[in-house]
């Protein structure tokens, strides 16, 4: 029970975390390695603002500066690299990571405190945070986190499926030049792309930052197991990020819970290896990566 | 089968010769420093070098083929020699000979222990750590985020020979850098099935694994890590030439492997792999040829790192220490084996300036936490890759050749 109730808290963060890693690789063909740290961003700046602005404004101004950082990201780094080579391309965005990991060790220095989050829970009733449910103790938050994963996850394939902007990343992803010939601007459809993974990103941190605590290392974490959750599902596909992510939790939990602690961690790096050794196009994923 | 074999000699025996000439040079110049530093340290360099240069031999021609390959790498001298003055002559060479020549006359100017000991040492080790890392990356195209990975487990093995079971120096370096060999067979045969950005993201995983393996506090010397690993030697002159003549040898092997046949083929992958791989090469076998060379080299840089350390913990896996190369190659300039020395000595120098404006009192207090070296490194990595795709060190090159033949008045 223990671990299907935590297992599916942790699938829907992952969901949320994998399908804006995926999404962006799919349209613009960028693998963002600095996905981990629009998550830390979010997650740093909720933290950090908590106490004076409320928790509403936290969470809304966490929301558009992440947002705006995938943006500018994009426009004035990665969009210039993008014609010479993939490589440069990778790299940058390692150094962007890298980049806003230090950044946020000097304001956590700068404001003077803790570089560890503690941050109460989200939602309280009657003054407790948590209810029992199968004697196992849930906090009111594990039912936000999986119901507004649900509805993002839902507004993004209907998004994606039926509007304009969504037609045309399914074109760009497809072949960009013939989309660019049809009028697409891609550039700016994949800066879109770029913010709404960034959005995804730090909803995901926002929500899940009170039920685990950040620290400034734990962006490459998030990034390597959104990776695994991919991998799993198979690059560019939206319900394979999905599955991905379920799968690959309710195994890290199940490792967790009967085996232990400490292998649990390994497990994402384990499924990439198994991965990419006998299946490295995914479970639902086509048939060529290159 | 004769006239192929000696064909084959003549291919090979250049290579031969510049190693043989390289060896004899290295030989002459550790005689006359040693000697008059009266060190004991010696016989058992003179010893190691030996052996190194007689694996190298035997890995090159077999070992009946030996004596044969000895006896024309004589013949072969003189040729050699003039070859290499005419290089000398050139601009490369002379610029290469001149900064030779000045890191190793700098213990002669200071003997203070910490600049010789953590800065130049140092930068030397990053030298080695970094061309290894240019060699993957710039000679064979793939990108790996995970050099640590090779970087620091060659360290804990050397840590452990040296400090458990009390091995020699450079036993305890050289089995460091064969495991970090066997490392990169198993991480590169799952992740060069990779292309591009996946194998960056692939090797950077098994980088977090070994991570989270030595951090784990029961196994593999608990989360501690190990201290009190010994000096490579007590004498930090000793060691600073130690290290320097590594470095001109690791240096010398990646440069003549790119301008070898191999490195052609590593290149052919790396400008077009389907192209390579239509042409017959099975790239496969040689992208993993290119990760075992550069790791050899990565856990040649590690094993000193430790000694010179004297710890190593599981930090050594972390994501910075990946930083590192990437950061001094592009200062460097990618492809260039010797922009990672370049690259390495600026990090260096650079951190040491930002420690010691840092210490300046009339900086309000503030703006002290921006001086972060990592901080900056990540900002100037930004830059250089936005900017200056071909590195700072070639550009910087070619402009200088340029003032240096208007001087001349060519």
């Amino acid at each position: 029970m223990q671990v299907l109730i935590f297992g599916s808290v942790q699938g829907a963060v992952y969901t949320l975390i994998a399908v804006g890693f995926s999404l962006v690789y799919g349209a613009g063909g960028i693998m963002n390695l600095a996905h981990g740290a629009f998550y830390l961003i979010a997650g740093y700046i909720l933290y950090w603002y908590l106490s004076s602005l409320g928790l509403f404004w936290a969470i809304v101004l966490a929301l558009i500066i992440v947002t705006l950082i995938g943006a500018i990201s994009y426009l004035a780094l990665i969009k210039p690299l993008e014609k010479k080579s993939h490589l440069s391309v990778v790299m940058i965005t390692f150094a962007i990571a890298f980049f806003i990991e230090q950044i946020i060790r000097l304001g956590c220095d700068l404001l003077g405190v803790e570089k560890e989050s503690s941050l109460p829970k989200l939602i309280k009733i009657n003054g407790r945070e948590t209810f029992t449910l199968f004697k196992v103790a849930v906090p009111y938050d594990y039912i936000l986190i999986i119901i507004l994963s649900f509805v993002l996850v839902l507004i993004i394939a209907v998004f994606i499926n039926k509007s304009k902007l969504g037609t045309s990343i399914r074109a760009i992803s497809q072949d960009r030049e013939a989309a660019m010939l049809m009028g697409i601007n891609a550039d700016r459809v994949i800066m879109y792309t770029v913010m709404i993974s960034a959005f995804l990103a730090g909803v995901a941190a926002v929500i899940y930052v009170p039920s685990l605590p950040i620290t400034p290392w734990q962006g490459w974490t998030i990034l390597i197991n959104s990776f695994a959750v991919v991998i799993l599902g198979g690059m560019g596909n939206l319900y394979g990020s999905v599955l991905g992510a379920y799968i690959m939790s309710y195994a890290s939990q199940y490792t967790r819970v009967f085996i232990d602690p400490a292998i649990s961690t390994l497990v994402p790096m384990i499924i990439i290896i198994l991965m990419l050794v006998f299946r490295p196009q995914g479970i639902l994923g086509k048939k060529e990566i290159d | 089968m004769q006239k192929r074999f000696l064909n084959w000699i003549k291919e090979k025996s250049l290579y031969i010769t510049y190693f043989t000439l390289l060896y004899f040079i290295l030989l002459t110049y550790l005689f006359i420093l040693l000697y008059f530093l009266n060190h004991t340290l010696f016989f058992s360099t003179f010893l190691y070098l030996t052996l190194f240069y007689f694996i190298f031999l035997y890995l090159t021609f077999k070992f009946t083929e030996l004596s044969t390959g000895i006896k024309r790498n004589i013949k072969e001298i003189p040729s050699a020699m003039s070859r290499l003055k005419a290089w000398l002559g050139t601009f490369k060479g002379g610029l290469t000979l001149f900064c030779m020549l000045i890191i190793a006359i700098i213990p002669l100017l200071t003997q203070n222990d910490y600049y010789l000991g953590s800065m130049f040492i140092v930068a030397m080790i990053y030298t080695i750590y970094a061309a290894s890392w240019d060699f993957l990356a710039g000679y064979t195209g793939q990108v790996s985020f995970g050099q640590a990975a090779f970087f620091g487990f060659a360290g804990y093995v050397t840590a452990d020979r040296l400090l458990l079971q009390n091995w020699g120096w450079f036993p305890s370096l050289f089995f460091g850098a064969l495991m970090a060999v066997l490392i990169s067979l198993i991480i590169g045969i799952p992740a060069l099935r990779l292309k591009g950005p996946y194998l960056a993201l692939g090797t950077m995983s098994f980088g977090m694994i070994l991570y989270l393996l030595f951090a784990m506090p029961t196994i593999l010397y608990g989360s501690e890590g190990l201290y009190n690993v010994p000096r490579l030697s007590n004498n930090v002159v000793v060691e600073y030439y130690v290290v320097f003549i590594f470095v001109i040898v690791s240096l010398t092997i990646m440069k003549a492997i790119g301008n070898s046949k191999l490195g052609t083929v590593f290149k052919s992958i790396r400008d077009d792999e389907t192209g390579a791989e239509a042409s017959g090469i099975n790239t496969t076998k040689y992208k993993i040829l290119a990760f075992m060379i550069s790791a050899f080299f990565a856990g040649i840089a590690g094993g000193f790192f430790t000694m010179r350390n004297t710890a190593v913990s599981a930090q050594i896996f972390g994501a910075t220490y990946s930083f590192y190369p990437l950061v001094m190659v592009a200062i460097g300039g990618i492809a260039t084996i010797s922009g990672a020395g370049v690259g390495a000595f600026f990090f260096i120098f650079l951190i040491e300036i930002l420690r010691g404006v840092a210490d300046l009192k009339w900086l309000p207090e503030a703006t002290v936490g921006f001086l972060d070296d990592a901080l900056i490194f990540s900002v100037l990595l930004i830059l250089v890759i936005r900017f200056a795709g071909a590195g700072v060190l070639k550009p910087a090159i070619e402009k200088l050749k340029n003032l240096w033949d208007l001087l001349l008045g060519r």
